[in-house]
């Protein structure tokens, strides 16, 4: 449910997430002393998009379906409007990632799809944006 | 009239080109700082060979740059902007850097090209008269001196 694929694709993502951190706009979800989760804004660096940003999450498969998925997303956007004041935030969300099932359960609008914007496999898969808006 | 890969010279005209009022409104920048950060970002895909410059008479008319991704799960379509000098517009130098641009693409390897226009901007007629098709809008996207502008999302498979 993510662009990257080999080592170094992972690398390059991992640097760009942790370079957001440094904004404190990146969430850790953590159980028992352990990491279970992230949840990370990707603040717009040009005013007239200041507004909105995009949102990531990632929980991995150990961890998901024990609402780690949700609360990270009800936490981000509420950090993204709060301490942020970000009127809109957005999720990118390839495929069919678990993460459609959050947005409809908290009620995100739906903005827009792409087919065949992320080849899985030998397949191509959609990619959609999903929206919760602050104002 | 050539068609070339740009040069870090160029980043000049571009500068002049997004600072005008009426070219920057189709922008999502609105300074100085954020006019130079774009052009980093442009001009820094020149290592990739995607950053192309269109020149009447030794001068440059007009810019295109493909946004190539690094992953290679969506390495097959790839996002691209086009600013033409507005004292050069209605001569065709639009479409004739499109096409570079796609031919470019092709040579890339990307099958599936986009971009994104806001509501008014005239350069979606030259999108659709090019055979790029609206998928989707984005409402709300920009926001400049209070009013919100719709992005619309256009897509062609080349």
């Amino acid at each position: 449910y993510f662009a990257c694929g080999t080592d170094e694709e992972i690398d390059l993502m991992t640097r760009i997430w942790m370079g957001y951190s440094r904004y404190k706009c990146a969430l850790t979800a953590v159980y028992d002393g352990k990491p279970c989760g992230m949840a990370i804004l990707f603040l717009m660096p040009y005013k007239k998009v200041a507004h909105h940003c995009m949102a990531y999450v990632v929980v991995p498969p150990e961890f998901q379906k024990k609402g780690v998925g949700t609360a990270l997303v009800k936490n981000i956007v509420h950090l993204g409007h709060s301490y942020f004041r970000q009127e809109r935030i957005h999720f990118e969300i390839f495929g069919d990632s678990p993460l459609l099932k959050i947005m409809e359960k908290q009620k995100y609008n739906f903005i827009c799809k792409q087919d065949n914007y992320i080849r899985i496999g030998d397949k191509f898969a959609p990619r959609q944006v999903w929206e919760k808006v602050y104002l | 009239m050539i068609i070339r890969n740009s040069t870090e010279a160029d980043g000049e005209c571009l500068s002049m080109w997004l600072d005008d009022p009426h070219v920057m409104r189709w922008f999502p920048v609105c300074d100085k700082r954020e006019i130079d950060d774009t052009i980093r970002i442009w001009l820094g895909y020149r290592k990739q060979e995607t950053a192309l410059t269109i020149e009447k008479d030794g001068k440059p008319v007009g810019m295109a740059v493909l946004y190539l991704h690094p992953y290679k799960k969506i390495a097959h379509q790839a996002l691209f902007a086009i600013i033409i000098d507005k004292n050069e517009r209605g001569k065709g130098y639009g479409t004739l850097l499109l096409q570079a641009v796609e031919k470019r693409a092709k040579e890339k390897g990307v099958s599936l090209l986009h971009l994104e226009v806001y509501e008014g901007n005239p350069a979606e007629r030259l999108y659709a008269r090019s055979g790029f098709v609206e998928y989707a809008r984005h409402p709300h996207f920009i926001k400049d001196s209070g009013e919100y502008l719709t992005k619309i999302m256009m897509q062609k498979t080349i």
